[in-house]
């Protein structure tokens, strides 16, 4: 009657078991986009999570963090790779950087888990989360009955300014699997299934 | 056999109690209203929030029984004559923007609630709030007051999703219920059971108070909740 997650978080039994990582990562990323950290790739594919930071200048680092080890072992984790530090408590507003939104989204993916499994008949899976850095984020949601994936691309400007954009992770996931197959262009394969990228819903797609 | 004589008794002598009051409290004017023979009988359908006072699921009980379950004897009575009970319907204030405050109750721990106008934009399916909770879900303040005051027994019905600040979702089960025979007599059963969960923040400062409930949805159901769950008799 009830619905769980897929694969329950240790420390929260109600949330999939990479939601600490993305609130956390979410903080890291808010608190370091003045100092260049990019949080470009998150990748839970393999059922590890896998986290590719970047700084200007600074090659790309991966790294396998303990998605329950807590923020300040994450920090740790990834000051060790480039200048990193947590957010404080100031909000995002309307002149925040796109890495910054970037942030915002990782903390607003990881905060409402309960969106991949309980909101939708259909069930979901999120597989990635990518950056650029300058204007998206893409995120991959796994339509686990279709057996393909659908990318939703996030446009980073203003994001989570003022505190409107809370919830966007009910729209993105109902995206995901409303969107018309007109609505979808050709983007590969994520883990082996074909994927395809799309908008969020009344937004042009962004390239 | 003298229990089970005593146990009729005291039922017939509360089923005749309630006629009593119902006559007596109907003025003049509102005597058709009353029930009759023919409105009495029949099916009758209704929906509680399951408020864990143990409203059986696998087994049919007496429509009269509702009254044990913190059902309103006048909501009891109204069912057996074959009316919907009336609930409350949503109130509109006037307001100016979406982190306007609605609402706020304590939770079933005395935690404060609080509600915000929100928004809901159809075309871009976003939004937060009694707006997105109201035009998207179906559903009411009411109904997540209730969620949140009377969710599923222990932890199971209050679960944390993040902390810095503090996310929870609360959970509840509405019954949809069936009923056929006679009066209060009428025997019940519940025939759907609906999951409703409710997202709050609870920490996040805009301005100086928490953001809230962020929404509110029947689980695995796309959309708008059934009409039955937002009517149930009970909130």
């Amino acid at each position: 009657m009830s619905r769980h997650p897929v694969r329950p978080s240790r420390t929260l039994p109600a949330a999939e078991w990479w939601a600490p990582l993305l609130v956390d990562l979410g903080a890291v990323q808010c608190g370091s986009a003045e100092l260049g950290l990019c949080v470009r790739n998150a990748d839970l594919t393999s059922g590890r999570a896998r986290v590719t930071v970047q700084w200007p200048g600074i090659p790309a680092t991966t790294l396998l963090p303990d998605p329950e080890a807590g923020r300040d072992a994450l920090l740790r984790l990834i000051a060790a790779a480039g200048p990193a530090r947590l957010a404080d408590d100031e909000p995002v507003d309307s002149t925040s950087s796109p890495l910054t939104s970037h942030g915002w989204l990782l903390d607003e993916l990881g905060r409402r888990s309960d969106a991949w499994y309980a909101y939708l008949a259909e069930p979901v899976e999120l597989l990635r989360v990518e950056t650029d850095g300058r204007r998206t984020t893409d995120v991959a949601v796994g339509r686990t009955s279709r057996g393909d994936v659908v990318e939703v691309r996030v446009p980073l400007a203003g994001l989570g300014a003022g505190g409107m954009d809370v919830g966007l992770t009910y729209t993105i996931v109902e995206r995901a699997v409303t969107v018309a197959a007109h609505g979808l262009r050709p983007a590969g394969s994520v883990q082996g299934r074909p994927a395809f990228v799309t908008g969020l819903p009344g937004e042009d797609l962004e390239t | 056999m003298r229990k089970v004589n005593a146990r009729r008794y005291a039922v017939t002598s509360a089923a005749l109690g309630l006629a009593a009051g119902l006559f007596a409290a109907a003025p003049a004017s509102a005597m058709a209203a009353t029930p009759t023979a023919q409105r009495s009988s029949g099916d009758v359908e209704f929906s509680v929030f399951d408020n864990g006072s143990g409203i059986p699921r696998d087994s049919s009980f007496r429509l009269a029984d509702l009254g044990r379950h913190g059902i309103p004897d006048s909501a009891v009575n109204q069912l057996g004559a074959g009316k919907a009970p009336r609930t409350a319907g949503t109130e509109s204030a006037t307001l100016s923007g979406p982190d306007d405050l609605v609402g706020q109750w304590k939770d079933r721990d005395g935690w404060t609630v609080y509600m915000r106008r929100g928004y809901y934009d159809p075309v871009r399916d976003k939004g937060f709030g009694l707006t997105k909770i109201e035009q998207k879900h179906n559903l009411t303040m009411k109904a997540v007051q209730a969620t949140t005051q009377y969710p599923r027994p222990g932890a199971a019905g209050k679960q944390r999703f993040a902390g810095y600040p503090d996310t929870w979702n609360y959970f509840t089960d509405v019954l949809h219920v069936k009923c056929s025979g006679w009066w209060i007599f009428r025997t019940c059963r519940v025939d759907k059971v609906q999951a409703v969960r409710a997202g709050v923040d609870f920490s996040v400062k805009i301005p100086q108070l928490p953001k809230g409930v962020i929404t509110a949805y029947c689980e695995g159901v796309q959309g708008r909740c059934p009409d039955w769950v937002k009517n149930a008799i009970n909130i």
